[in-house]
């Protein structure tokens, strides 16, 4: 046991290896992760700076259309508008009223009054909300319209079916024909709730009042259309754009 | 001797600066992790939060501007409608009521008086006058005039249809009509007018 503490060596062995081969490890290790701080410290800073652009810029885009809202809302353009929309629905009210196709009426009234009714008095509400249901005057509207759709192409400004009021005085033969006239204005696509207001018996028979909404194309005419008549109707969309 | 047994201790200038750099390293990367990582998160939701709220303000200054422009051609398209459409009363009515007359005699009725009746809506800045009339004739020549009046180039809006003397055994029928036309009515035509009505 004596000779294995002898050394006879200039300079006691000492085993470094252990400790030069952690911290060769330890080097390669800090460095590595020194890399990847730099790294991503670098690109941190780099993305920041794009960001805080990136957001200068819509700040800044946001801003300018604040700015540019508060100035259009100053424009003369949007002063006045209930009065000017109101204005507007007042000169669609006239067009709507002189493209009223009259011709078409005629022929769809007479095609559902039954023998024995005539008419003497026919006054539309133009302009004027029609009296009734509006759920249905609109349901029917909705089926009229899909019907007229499905005869083929149509011009856009006919296309839409708006209600108007129609006041109607007349006479029937009996009160059995005038009722055939109240069922046939139910039934009929282009007409919605019929109100018959009153009947009297006459000489000639029953005289009678009622109130019908007609569900018109807005813009057409009955027949070719004249060219102030399509002046018209882009005058009225041109006038409705507005809202 | 304290070499051979303690290496560690008295080698500690191999290990310890790489340990220490590690220890400050790995520090920077748990601060960068916690810190910075979430800085740029908040800062990226920032960014999304601005530019959402940018392109709501953006939609709604193009709608503005769409709303502006319509207004402008609106108003373009009132005026040519007041102008040429309507016209003035003084320039117009004598020429709508010749053809009033001359569409009557195209469809072969003519109506033997006519009643005028004269209204100023100073509010749309339009003045109304109205025709009423009473002819005789047959349903067909009294489709033929509607007709004529939907075709004219005239601003003629038939008002009201009135059979006053309809018989069912009559071919012929006395009919009464209403129809109004209108005319812009500006400060001073409607001035004019209303003076005239005093």
């Amino acid at each position: 046991m004596a000779a294995s503490s002898l050394n006879l060596a200039r300079r006691p062995f000492v085993n470094r290896r252990p400790v030069a081969r952690l911290a060769i490890a330890l080097w390669i290790i800090a460095l590595a992760v020194t890399l990847a701080d730099i790294g991503l410290y670098a690109h941190y800073a780099a993305g920041s700076r794009d960001r805080r652009q990136a957001l200068s810029s819509a700040q800044t885009r946001l801003s300018q259309d604040r700015s540019a809202i508060q100035q259009l809302q100053k424009a003369a353009e949007f002063q006045g508008l209930r009065q000017y929309n109101a204005k507007v629905d007042y000169l669609n009210s006239l067009i709507t009223a002189r493209t009223f196709p009259w011709g078409r009426l005629f022929d769809r009234l007479g095609e559902v009054m039954p023998a024995g009714v005539r008419l003497r008095r026919l006054t539309p509400r133009l302009g004027a909300a029609p009296e009734g249901d509006g759920q249905a005057a609109d349901d029917k509207a909705g089926a009229a319209d899909a019907a007229t759709n499905d005869s083929g192409p149509l011009d856009p400004a006919s296309s839409a079916i708006r209600p108007v009021g129609l006041h109607l005085d007349g006479t029937a033969q009996s009160d059995q024909a005038l009722y055939a006239f109240v069922d046939a204005l139910f039934q009929a696509p282009d007409f919605d709730n019929p109100v018959l207001a009153r009947e009297a018996e006459s000489g000639s028979g029953q005289t009678f009042s009622m109130s019908v909404t007609y569900l018109t194309s807005v813009g057409a005419s009955q027949t070719a259309p004249a060219g102030g008549e399509s002046d018209e109707n882009e005058a009225a969309q041109a006038a409705g754009g507005s809202r | 001797m304290s070499l051979r047994r303690h290496p560690w201790r008295e080698l500690w200038y191999y290990w310890v600066p790489p340990l220490v750099i590690l220890v400050f390293a790995t520090s920077l990367l748990v601060v960068y992790r916690s810190e910075y990582a979430a800085r740029g998160s908040r800062l990226e939701r920032q960014i999304e939060s601005v530019r959402k709220q940018a392109e709501r303000v953006g939609a709604q200054r193009r709608q503005l501007e769409a709303m502006r422009d319509a207004r402008q051609r609106s108003v373009q398209a009132e005026q040519v409608f007041y102008s040429q459409r309507l016209g003035r009363r003084a320039d117009r009515l004598t020429d709508v009521l010749r053809e009033v007359k001359d569409l009557a005699g195209r469809a072969g009725i003519r109506p033997s008086s006519i009643q005028y009746s004269t209204q100023v809506d100073r509010k749309h800045e339009v003045e109304r006058v109205g025709l009423s009339f009473s002819v005789e004739g047959s349903f067909a020549q009294l489709r033929t005039f509607i007709h004529l009046l939907g075709v004219s180039d005239s601003f003629l809006v038939l008002e009201d249809v009135n059979l006053t003397q309809g018989n069912p055994a009559a071919t012929r029928l006395r009919i009464q009509l209403r129809l109004a036309t209108y005319f812009a009515a500006g400060p001073e035509e409607a001035a004019s007018v209303a003076e005239g009505a005093g």
